[in-house]
């Protein structure tokens, strides 16, 4: 909560005072260090990723991620500073179409037939409002 | 008709020729899957009167004498995380076992239109997550070599299917070498192309970076055959790239030609480690491949040994976005689950508890703990700056040759059970087929020589990896080293 409260000060507040914020965008939000995960690191992440974690599991989960975590460690060795990150598969930028219509992937019809719930008309999902 | 020597080329003909009707084979297809696959268990459904009508289709057009693409009435397997509209389409997971798809894949409606009869849909890891295929959430496919062990992964059933001659060919998708892998371990022929080679749309991404859909078949020829049918760039997928291949070579390859090319042996590739079955294998396959004329060269590859760290920060930050949306809201939710919550909350946390596996829960949670913030910088933005350097070795080595030849995988097929407890020696498999995803390079994954089931004998393979859209060159010098089989 304190940090949540901050960040909205922070936006709110002059531009001048960037660089704050990219502090706190590197605080890091976990225990991790040197190889070591905590069980309560393991709660934050299943809370960031709404994943409910069988109990019984935790224990193997958090060794896993461990033994993981410290296989990466090897990437430390390599030196680079002066290399820009490749972050896509290709090499296409800027895929752009004419703004054109056109016959659309499926009739307007297809989505809802494959919906596993309807009632007189209306597609029934989960309640999403509380 | 023998099933065992039949090939998509031998299929057509012998259609043409009306020795079989395509009804005949869809059939013979069918009837091997009804006796043979609950031993395997390489399908997940089965599509007995749809394939059947397809086939009837096509051969009432063989008796009109209508034109028929490559591809008519050849009886396929299809991954199960494609589209086919209507269809249940469940990428292995219980958290899609309600789910129908809506609309067609790209490459499903290409097929369709060549008229190519689909027999079912095939098992895999959970959202293509994994190595082995016990990872799905609905069963283990069993590798047709010995059902003791695994078939590979995530394209385990695709590859068992061929190899069972439960399909002449199946539909597969790499994102880490989840076609060559399961080819390798299963004796017949993978293609990974690449990354753009192919149009994804309808695919269920799991890394968007590096996923690519591929194909399972008996041979470098019906790889080429089929792949010609369903390449090609479309404006559902962005990373699609219009008119990059020259189909005409891919279908015909000039044998002069392919015999110019300069083949690498990268050393990193050959490490201590690797199964000593799998070594002379590969060996055999560099001696074949001499002794057909093509000049070999070694070659260095230096950051090799860094690309499964890079793989296993990449592939699951975006795991982690993309499986977001499976959040029991957008999707058909848990039966067990929306009966029992009222709060949204719950209902996300719940859904995706029991909705994901092991193995999926893990790579989530890996991939959000790579792009949280203080761990950003250090793990994913690193890893993207050793995935350019990983690329920038691939270039430099293609200045000097024009095929690289490589193991598959350190070993061959595991026992079922031997690596599910520890995840990290699972990964540490995929070491001789991740750098190519990271590249999005092409590689075409063979079998060192023809594997019969039942012959007790382990497959082993190898690994042709080519210049980008230059798969013409890695099938042609496959399709050489089988003619001297």
């Amino acid at each position: 909560m304190k940090k949540a409260a901050r960040c909205v000060r922070l936006f709110n507040s002059d531009i001048a005072q960037r660089d704050e914020v990219v502090f706190l965008y590197n605080l890091p939000f976990f225990g991790y260090r040197e190889g070591v995960l905590e069980r309560k690191d393991l709660e934050k992440l299943a809370e960031l990723a709404r994943i409910e974690l069988p109990r019984d599991e935790e224990n193997k989960l958090l060794r896993d991620l461990e033994q993981i975590l410290k296989h990466f460690d090897e990437l430390k060795e390599i030196d680079t500073a002066k290399i820009p990150p490749l972050t896509g598969g290709t090499d296409l930028h800027n895929v752009l179409r004419d703004d054109e219509a056109a016959q659309s992937l499926t009739g307007s019809d297809i989505a809802p037939d494959q919906f596993p719930e309807k009632h007189s008309g209306f597609l029934k999902i989960p309640p999403v409002f509380e | 008709m023998d099933l065992h020597e039949l090939t998509i080329s031998s299929f057509r003909k012998g259609l043409l020729e009306k020795r079989f009707s395509a009804l005949e084979v869809t059939r013979a297809y069918l009837s091997r899957i009804r006796e043979g696959d609950e031993k395997i268990g390489a399908f997940l459904s089965i599509f007995e009167k749809e394939a059947e009508q397809e086939a009837s289709c096509v051969d009432e057009r063989v008796r009109k004498g209508s034109e028929l693409s490559l591809l008519a009435g050849v009886p396929l397997g299809v991954k199960d995380n494609f589209l086919i509209q209507g269809t249940r389409t469940t990428a292995g997971s219980k958290i899609l076992s309600d789910y129908k798809a809506s609309y067609d894949a790209t490459v499903i409606r290409k097929l369709k239109g060549a008229g190519a009869v689909f027999l079912g849909k095939t098992n895999l890891d959970e959202f293509a997550m994994g190595s082995s295929t016990e990872n799905s959430g609905f069963q283990v496919t069993r590798n047709p070599h010995n059902t003791e062990h695994v078939p590979g992964g995530s394209s385990g059933g695709s590859a068992a299917a061929v190899a069972a001659d439960f399909a002449l060919a199946a539909l597969g998708s790499d994102t880490g070498g989840s076609i060559r892998q399961p080819a390798a371990f299963c004796g017949v022929a993978g293609l990974k192309p690449t990354y753009g080679a192919i149009s994804r749309s309808g695919l269920i991404a799991m890394a968007s970076s590096l996923d690519q859909i591929g194909l399972l078949a008996k041979t470098a020829e019906d790889a080429a055959i089929l792949f010609s049918e369903i390449q090609g760039g479309d404006a559902y997928d962005s990373t699609s790239m219009p008119d990059a291949l020259d189909i005409e070579t891919l279908l015909r390859p000039n044998e002069g030609d392919i015999k110019n090319l300069t083949i690498g042996i990268p050393e990193e590739y050959f490490i201590e480690g690797s199964d000593a079955p799998v070594v002379r294998g590969v060996e055999q396959a560099i001696e074949r491949i001499k002794s057909l004329g093509f000049k070999v060269k070694s070659v260095r590859l230096p950051h090799t040994k860094y690309a499964l760290s890079t793989y296993y920060i990449i592939m699951p930050a975006e795991v982690s976005a993309n499986l977001a949306r499976f959040d029991g809201v957008r999707y058909p939710g848990i039966p067990e689950v929306e009966e029992n919550v009222l709060r949204l909350r719950d209902l996300y946390f719940k859904t995706r508890g029991k909705g994901f596996g092991a193995e999926a829960r893990r790579r989530i949670l890996l991939g959000t703990f790579v792009l949280s913030a203080g761990y950003y910088d250090a793990y994913y933005a690193k890893a993207q700056k050793v995935r350019a350097l990983i690329r920038q070795d691939f270039d430099a080595a293609f200045r000097k040759v024009d095929v690289l030849l490589t193991p598959v995988t350190p070993t061959h097929a595991f026992r079922i059970g031997e690596k599910t407890d520890n995840p990290l020696s699972m990964y540490l498999s995929d070491i001789f087929t991740v750098p190519v995803n990271l590249a999005g390079l092409p590689a075409l994954a063979l079998p060192v020589k023809k594997y019969t089931v039942g012959s007790g004998e382990f497959p082993v393979g190898f690994q042709l990896i080519g210049k980008r859209f230059r798969e013409a060159d890695i099938l042609g010098v496959g399709r050489m080293y089988e003619g001297s089989n």
